[in-house]
């Protein structure tokens, strides 16, 4: 099992690598190839995902190491989805090296299957964390793209009209998905602490941070498309509501204490 | 008249608002709330004036003090003013209804249904707890003022534990860690510590210090005393001090006997809190609690009318009243505790959940205009 998991670690490193020559080498066949890998390392991540599964009896969602897993797959599939979009070389490095990041430390957790303790075995959890991660999915490549949109806004950038304008796409459509996706894992959340404990919000940390993110974006949102704005201020208002999700997914567990610690 | 209201509802002041909001969040994890006041003035003796204005500012407890709770308000009053407006100014239009416009109807509602449902749970809403033994028929649960009547009888036939170590779970493991996990009586984790000797730790306004951590727990007959019979996990023990004001109590705790604990000291002195042993080994032998559950059986005038097993995540519902599997009483297997809930508002809040997704799909997929106009001042601009 440990394996496939290897593989698909491989795999990324070799997407990151395929992406920096496509960086010094702009060749189309370049991007293809690397496109091409990020599709494999998927596809081996999801086999390790679904073997895992099999081998605990529940959804591998529910410790730091797994989540950490998954993070790197939503990052992944949120990407293949936009990549028609965003044919960027410095979009693509930045998120393979991203990944590689997020599996790297994956590392530094143990790898071991736990047993759950009562109130995590729930289908609501697997819902709620699958949900939670592809919005957090969305926000990475948002996050990206308004880093890469900021960079591309310097005056001496000789980056084209058109790839700002795909980068602003990509970042508010992405944004849109993750919104979207992080609603439905906060509320499938309300509604499994409901069934466990009686109460669909408690104004835990996590659950608390969660919203203040919800927030950020919602304000992203709103002022995107309805006050019109574009360019720099929505980027940096992504790159904002990307920090609040860091905090949302690490600060809280090493910060902060409470109902979530344990994952 | 109109241009206050104008203003109160413009998206500008919505969003200040929503940041607001945002920021009092914030604040409300990193500032001690509630009982955590407490436990931050046993350590920072000298904050006492600090935290009184804190508390004064209603800082200290912030997501049920009046100005966030005005807040709320204030949120709900003006997207219910600029829901209303912008969807009529829809129902005028001569191109028609959009399916964007039902997308962020639904959207906005669904808010105002979700925060409907908050206000009527801290109205109506009751939350209590049952402490139930083998047996027992009860009409009345415990609330925070006294007690609550339920209008039907709740008896509970049947209680079990099971532990992990069942042979379905042989593929857990492969090293070992261990905690110490403090729950309150309603079962719910309030603290882990470490399970290290003379680790110690505050909870409130007790404090906990581990004082003997024996792998191989037994009672030597010969002289009454406990020593390890080997140095393997066998039977992992751990002895705890536990010192609330002013008295000292010691407890053992046993990881393969969660319910099991030698007090030595019985009755009132008992501390308001269960500590869990919790060690995961590579034996096999999973020690902890797997999963606990109550039968119970509803009736009405002496007559069955429901019967179901609850655990956690698996309450029981009737009438208005749910049934959570909540704890134990680790002395004693035969008692089971509840939490009884009754929240009319859950229906709201769910409807308003999914009132919210099916509007945030419609807006964002059904009808989209994400990639029209991504330059310069959108044709949904209203400023
Ligand atoms: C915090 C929770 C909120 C969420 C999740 C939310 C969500 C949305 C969404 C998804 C849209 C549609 C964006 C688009 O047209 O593409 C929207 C539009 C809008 N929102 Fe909100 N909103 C929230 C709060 C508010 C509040 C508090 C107000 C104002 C008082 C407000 C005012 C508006 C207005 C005026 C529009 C434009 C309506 C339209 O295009 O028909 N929103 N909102």
């Amino acid at each position: 099992m440990i394996t496939a998991f290897n593989i698909s670690f491989a795999l990324c490193l070799v997407a990151l690598i395929v992406a920096f020559v496509g960086l010094l080498n702009k060749r189309e066949i370049v991007g293809r190839i690397g496109f091409g890998v990020n599709i494999l390392a998927v596809a081996a991540l999801t086999v390790y995902i679904v073997m895992r599964w099999m081998a605990a009896g529940r959804a591998p969602f529910s410790n730091m190491f797994e989540s950490l897993v998954l993070f790197a797959w939503t990052i992944l599939v949120v990407y293949i989805f936009v990549y028609k979009k965003l044919k960027l070389p410095i979009v693509t490095a930045a998120l393979s090296l991203m990944v590689v990041l997020t599996l790297a430390y994956a590392t530094t957790f143990g790898a071991d299957i736990r047993p759950l303790v009562p109130a995590l075995q729930s289908n609501w959890l697997t819902v709620h964390v699958f949900t939670c991660f592809l919005g957090y999915g969305g926000f990475a490549v948002s996050f990206i793209a308004a880093i890469s949109y900021v960079i591309a806004s310097r005056e001496n950038s000789k980056a084209a009209y058109e790839t700002k304008d795909s980068l602003e796409v990509v970042m508010a459509k992405t944004v849109a998905f993750g919104f979207l996706f992080l609603t439905v894992g906060i509320m499938t959340g309300a509604v499994w602490a409901n069934s466990a404990w009686g109460t669909y919000w408690s104004w835990d940390p996590k659950e608390t941070w969660s919203l203040v993110t919800w927030l950020v974006y919602a304000g992203f949102l709103h002022c995107r498309f309805i006050k019109g704005w574009r360019g720099q201020k929505s980027a940096w208002m992504s790159i904002l509501g990307f920090i609040s999700v860091l905090f949302t997914y690490f600060g809280v567990n090493f910060l902060l204490k409470g109902l979530h610690s344990y994952l | 008249m109109s241009g206050l209201i104008n203003f109160l509802t413009s998206l500008k002041l919505t969003l200040t608002v929503l940041l607001v909001i945002a920021v009092a969040c914030i604040a409300g994890t990193v500032l001690p709330q509630g009982a955590d006041v407490l436990k931050y003035l046993e350590a920072n003796p000298g904050a006492q004036s600090q935290m009184d204005l804190l508390g004064f500012l209603g800082l200290t407890n912030i997501f049920y003090c009046w100005w966030f709770i005005f807040l709320l308000c204030f949120l709900s009053l003006s997207l219910s003013i600029c829901t209303f407006r912008r969807f009529r100014g829809a129902l005028r239009r001569k191109s028609g209804l959009r399916w964007k416009d039902l997308g962020s109807l639904f959207s906005h509602i669904s808010l105002l249904l979700i925060l409907a449902g908050c206000v009527a749970r801290s109205i109506w809403g009751l939350n209590g707890y049952l402490p139930l033994r083998e047996g027992e028929t009860k009409t009345k649960f415990q609330v925070e003022t006294g007690f609550a009547e339920l209008p039907f009888e709740i008896h509970l036939e049947d209680f079990e534990i099971e532990f992990y170590g069942s042979d379905e779970d042989e593929h857990v493991q492969d090293s070992l860690s261990e905690k110490v996990v403090v729950l309150n009586h309603d079962g719910q984790v309030v603290a882990e510590m470490s399970s290290e000797l003379d680790a110690g730790q505050a909870v409130g306004p007790v404090q906990l210090k581990v004082l003997k951590r024996i792998p191989d727990f037994v009672v030597d007959t010969a002289t009454g005393g406990v020593v390890s019979r080997s140095e393997e996990m066998h039977n992992p023990a751990l002895q705890l001090e536990i010192v609330e004001g002013g008295t000292t109590n010691t407890q053992w705790l046993f990881a393969l006997y969660p319910g099991f604990n030698m007090h030595n000291k019985e009755g009132a002195d008992r501390p308001h809190l269960d500590f869990r042993y919790e060690v995961y080994v590579h034996s096999g032998s999973e020690p902890g609690v797997k999963d606990y559950k109550s039968t119970l059986v509803v009736k009405e005038d002496g007559v069955e009318v429901k019967k179901k097993t609850i655990e956690v995540n698996r309450p029981l519902s009737y009438k208005g009243y749910t049934f959570y599997q909540s704890g134990f009483n680790p002395d004693d297997h035969k008692w089971t505790s509840l939490q009884v809930v009754k929240d009319p508002g859950v229906p709201l809040v769910y409807a308003g959940f999914l009132m919210m997704i099916i509007g945030l799909a419609m807006v964002f997929y059904v009808d989209p205009n994400l990639s029209v106009d991504s330059h310069g001042g959108g044709k949904n601009s209203i400023e």
